[in-house]
């Protein structure tokens, strides 16, 4: 019991929370220039949300390092701890405890938003509709039974269940449905298509593994396939191929494509108009608008969307991204693209917000009041 | 390079005196007075002073550039600044020295270019650039050139520069960017100085079958003229040349041939600044004389009002700068294009524009600062604080207010709170600096806030100066889609400005600390450092606590306008940076592993961190905050962070040496 006692103490104490502190320092920092290097989406994958990493100090030291997610998750507890059930309830001096109430409540924000939340795009030209997200990272294996009334099954083989079929490793997967299996690998993270031959290569093409982008949505997937059962066939999958993989099986007709991750909307989108202004005799962006019709159910209203000013519905939250292409010359049709969110813990940082800023006024503004009154004091003496 | 000029220069006179008569019917005394001054202005290195009135009008005559509708004593201010490296010209004259003022050599250049280009506007930092284009250098190492020394070698700079701007950035040598920069200069006073070859330009009539059908004398003809005559006759003309053989066509074609080729010359060139306001409300960009040519011969467009303008330009280019007719033009010129500003509502911050810069509040808030910090100094001849310390804590409002009262003007003719720029984060650090100053005096009252405050404020404006002079762009610009919210740019970018001003000040703190350490001119037990090390953690608690809010409010903004609160962008980092570095010492403090001597260390560290995520991380190129990119500055920075890692280690021994000696004692 004494040594529980202790082992709480000691997470709970201010030792411990400078050395965690100056962990995530050390952390944030390597990090950031990482970013440099390996780009934003692999930095932060590496240094933000991993347990451990290894970083290599001047590109070669290498230096051990708990990752973002164990350390926030171990600041989280010793916060909890130490500021919170063990720190000293006075009322006289509230404003601690209610600015660590706050920070803990956005480190709870970040680990909702974080396995709970999705992100991803909508690109719409005008007068196209949309009915789903797209990711900007994630793909997935879809197989899709072709069907004259397009209601054929879909299966989808996401995107960390063959990703790690690299050199000789491969997955199987099969499903009572359907009636082949498939094989995949090798896998490339980013790839790009070439003449060749080997086991690899699929009517003198094959799969070259290229270095991964310094912007991760940059990155082109490819794999190997080989179907069997009542289909026998090898085939690639590319994240970039525009038309599907067609396959006959057991009389039935089924497409394979590698695309990015979808969700499905509940509701329509569809993009009447996009106009983008820029500041006179400048290439400086002014203002982007999606001006948009929201068809929900029998229910149809039309909405405007601007840097800024999101569209919210139905927990989703459209925001004015981005638009293309980017060379379009004048008069050629453009496209917007809006990015998409649907995060429950959206609006807890603005409430964790308020309570830190409230609770850090308060306890700054009494640590100042004393100083100033004892100062006071002294001076009469 | 000035191709048109010779020619213009040519027919200077005939058209000048034809302009004279037709504009205003000036007698002839007054004709040839005026001709008779402009005869006696053409000499290159004595180009006749502009009259004070004149300058008055052109200060406030609005041109939009960059985005935004600003005063021509704006545009001018930024073009000497970007080629001099500062805001006057000095001048080598005949007859002494002399210097021009900013608006002036502008005018010189639109007007008299073949004097403009004697004028040395042209900084080169080291001779070996100078040297490279074949030409001799001056006797010092950095100096000025003009444009007449420099034109020998002009081919060779271009030839020079376009190598040098193949090469990747990050190995370019200080010749390089010497050569480019100033071959882009070069390029930028060209521009300027052939921007009115449309006032300048003649068309010759009596050779050309097009216009001599149109122009009955056989006097050149003006772009005005063109203007107004060829396109409404286009039509019959092609309709003509359908009748005709095709060697009666030919002379008809030259014709046209050669004077949609002098047109399509001279549209490139008058592209530079948009002078005209549209006469309809709802379309934004204003017209160049470019867009003026080419919507004469749009059919769908009326021209009458701005084909005026051209021709105003035309008759003040032909008019000497003191003479009546330049004057009465240039009124009826400013009169029209400012009510048709002020009727579109783009007016209303011209003229406060201008003042603002001729205020000079920046100026001579920057020396009040030096001022306060000389009585500071002053005041430490006493050995307590006394009535001449108070006066010179109180020396420190002046430059505070002027100071405050710069960005308050800034707000107003932006329409924007006080910090959108990197420019703007100097001035409103420098301010909260000298503030906490000011007001940390009367707390502690040992002379020290007071002392940093003078010494913030000077320093954050010489460096804001300087950081001017290096961009060479006006400190204004427009502000890009994602960053127009004047909410959110006043919370969170105001909030964090505030903390990094805050955490610099809690460094200077801890240098004053550490130097009383080396300097034992204190015993190692007084009080002093106590008093110190308390307004030090006051500072950084300071620090904390806004740049908490501020990077929060931030991550509610980006949340609000792109769906994610936080991003692991290097800017966000940087701020993430100083907060975590202040909760570790607040938290080091509570737990008693901190005293005051290691709190001055740990706000030295502070100051380092906050200058990474001020400048340093702008200075990465990546991420989402690129309105703040910033090249060429890791020498300085890595200086500055090896500097300051030296005086922790020097403070750090002595604070070490100095408790072993107190502890034996």
């Amino acid at each position: 019991m004494t040594r529980l006692k202790d082992f709480i103490r000691f997470l709970g104490s201010y030792g411990l929370s400078v050395v965690l502190l100056l962990t995530l320092l050390l952390l944030v920092f390597f990090g950031t220039l990482e970013q440099t290097r390996i780009g934003l989406y692999e930095a932060q994958q590496k240094y933000f949300e991993s347990f451990f990493l290894v970083h290599r100090l001047f590109g070669r030291l290498p230096v051990p390092l708990p990752g973002g997610y164990l350390l926030l998750a171990l600041v989280f507890v010793s916060m909890l701890i130490g500021a919170v059930i063990r720190a000293p309830k006075r009322l006289s001096r509230p404003g601690l405890l209610i600015a660590h109430t706050g920070i803990l409540m956005l480190i709870l924000a970040g680990f909702v938003g974080y396995h709970y939340s999705i992100s991803g795009n909508m690109p719409l030209y005008e007068g196209d509709s949309g009915r789903s997200i797209r990711s900007y990272y994630d793909w997935e294996i879809q197989i899709t039974e072709m069907d004259p009334a397009d209601s054929g099954l879909r299966f989808i083989i996401p995107q960390e269940q063959f990703q790690d079929c690299t050199g000789e490793r491969t997955a199987v997967f099969r499903h009572d449905s359907l009636p082949f299996q498939l094989e995949t690998g090798p896998c490339y993270l980013n790839s790009v298509v070439e003449q060749g031959n080997g086991p690899a290569a699929v009517e003198g093409v094959i799969l070259r593994a290229a270095e991964p982008a310094q912007s991760a949505e940059m990155n082109v997937p490819g794999i190997f396939v080989t179907l069997s059962g009542d289909a026998s066939e090898k085939g690639l999958l590319w994240g970039m191929e525009k038309a599907p993989w067609l396959i006959q099986a057991n009389g039935r007709n089924y497409t394979i494509a590698l695309k990015r991750r979808e969700w499905a909307l509940p509701f329509i989108l569809t993009l009447n108009a996009f106009t983008h202004e820029k500041h006179p005799g400048t290439e400086l962006p002014s203002a982007f608008t999606s001006r948009l019709t929201l068809q929900d159910g029998d229910a149809s209203r039309d909405v405007v969307i601007r840097m800024n000013e999101p569209l919210r519905h139905r927990g989703y939250t459209f925001y004015q991204a981005s638009w293309g292409p980017a060379n379009a010359q004048e008069g050629e049709p453009l496209y917007s693209v809006l990015a998409v969110t649907r995060n429950r813990a959206a609006q807890w940082p603005l409430y964790a917000s308020c309570l830190i800023s409230f609770g850090l006024i308060l306890h700054y503004g009494q640590v100042l009041f004393r100083y100033l009154k004892r100062g006071r004091a002294e001076t009469h003496a | 390079m000035h191709k048109s000029k010779d020619k213009a220069g040519a027919c200077f006179f005939v058209s000048f005196s034809k302009n004279c008569i037709k504009s205003t019917g000036m007698n002839k005394i007054l004709l040839l007075l005026a001709c008779f001054s402009l005869l006696a202005g053409i000499s290159a290195a004595e180009a006749p002073r502009w009259p004070s009135e004149v300058l008055d009008l052109f200060a406030v005559l609005p041109v939009q550039e960059s985005g935004r509708v600003k005063p021509l004593d704006t545009v001018a201010r930024f073009s000497l600044l970007r080629l001099n490296g500062k805001r006057t010209l000095t001048l080598d004259a005949a007859t002494g020295k002399r210097s021009l003022s900013a608006l002036e050599w502008f005018l010189d250049c639109l007007f008299q270019p073949e004097a403009a280009d004697d004028y040395r506007c042209f900084s080169v930092d080291s001779y070996e650039a100078v040297v490279a284009l074949g030409i001799e250098p001056h006797g010092k190492k950095r100096d000025r050139y003009s444009y007449n020394e420099l034109r020998p070698g002009l081919d060779r700079l271009m030839t020079l520069a376009r190598q040098a701007s193949e090469i990747p950035r990050e190995t370019q040598t200080f010749i390089d960017t010497q050569l480019i920069t100033l071959a882009n200069n070069v390029l930028a006073y060209e521009s300027l100085t052939q921007f009115l070859d449309f006032a300048r330009a003649s068309y010759e009539t009596s050779g050309n079958a097009l216009l001599a059908e149109l122009f009955e004398s056989e006097e050149p003809a003006r772009t005005s003229g063109i203007l107004k005559q060829v396109p409404g006759h286009l039509e019959t003309v092609v309709q003509k040349s359908q009748t005709l053989t095709d060697k009666e066509r030919e002379p008809l074609a030259q014709g046209m041939n050669a004077l949609f080729t002098q047109l399509d010359t001279l549209t490139t060139t008058a592209r530079l600044f948009a002078l005209f306001p549209p006469e309809k409300g709802e379309e934004i960009p204003w017209l160049s004389p470019a867009d003026i040519m080419e919507g004469a011969f749009d059919s769908g467009t009326s021209m009458e009002i701005p084909i005026g303008f051209v021709q105003a330009f035309e008759t003040l280019v032909n008019a000497p700068p003191a003479s009546p007719l330049f004057l009465d033009t240039l009124k009826r010129l400013h009169t029209a294009v400012t009510s048709q500003a002020a009727a579109r509502g783009e007016y209303r911050h011209v003229p406060l524009e201008v003042h603002y810069y001729r205020g000079r509040y920046l100026f001579f808030g920057q020396w009040l600062f030096v001022l306060a910090f000389i009585l500071t100094a002053l005041s430490w001849l006493r050995k307590e604080a006394g009535r001449l310390s108070l006066l010179a804590n109180f020396s420190l409002l002046p430059p505070i207010l002027l100071l405050g009262f710069g960005i308050a003007l800034r707000c107003i003719i932006r329409e924007r709170p006080p910090v959108t720029t990197l420019y703007e984060t100097i001035l409103f650090t420098a301010l909260i600096g000298a503030s906490l100053g000011f007001l940390l005096e009367f707390v502690v009252r040992n002379r020290i806030p007071m002392s940093l405050g003078a010494l913030f404020g000077a320093l954050g404006m010489f460096f804001a100066w300087r950081y001017e002079a290096r961009e060479g762009t006006d400190t204004m610009p427009a502000v890009i889609a994602v960053l127009d919210t004047n909410f959110w740019l006043a919370t969170h970018v105001t909030t964090i400005i505030v903390g990094y001003g805050a955490g610099l000040f809690a460094s200077a703190l801890g240098h004053v600390h550490v130097f009383f350490r080396i300097f034992p001119f204190k015993k190692h037990a007084s009080p002093f450092f106590a008093d110190l090390g308390r307004i030090t953690y006051g500072v950084l608690a300071f620090c904390l606590a806004f740049t908490l809010i501020g990077t929060v409010l931030g991550g509610i903004w980006a949340a609000q306008s792109w769906g994610r609160f936080w991003g692991w962008d290097p800017k966000e980092n940087g701020a993430l940076l100083i907060i975590l570095w202040a909760l570790a010492v607040l938290h080091a403090r509570r737990g008693g592993y901190l005293r005051h001597d290691s709190i001055a260390l740990s706000a030295i560290v502070l100051g380092m961190i906050v200058v990474f995520a001020w400048w340093g991380v702008n200075a990465l190129g990546v991420g989402l905050h690129s309105y703040g990119f910033t090249r060429g500055i890791w020498g300085a920075l890595s200086l500055f962070w090896a500097l300051e890692a030296a005086v922790i280690t020097a403070g750090g021994t002595a604070m070490w040496l100095r408790r072993g000696r107190a502890d034996s004692a």
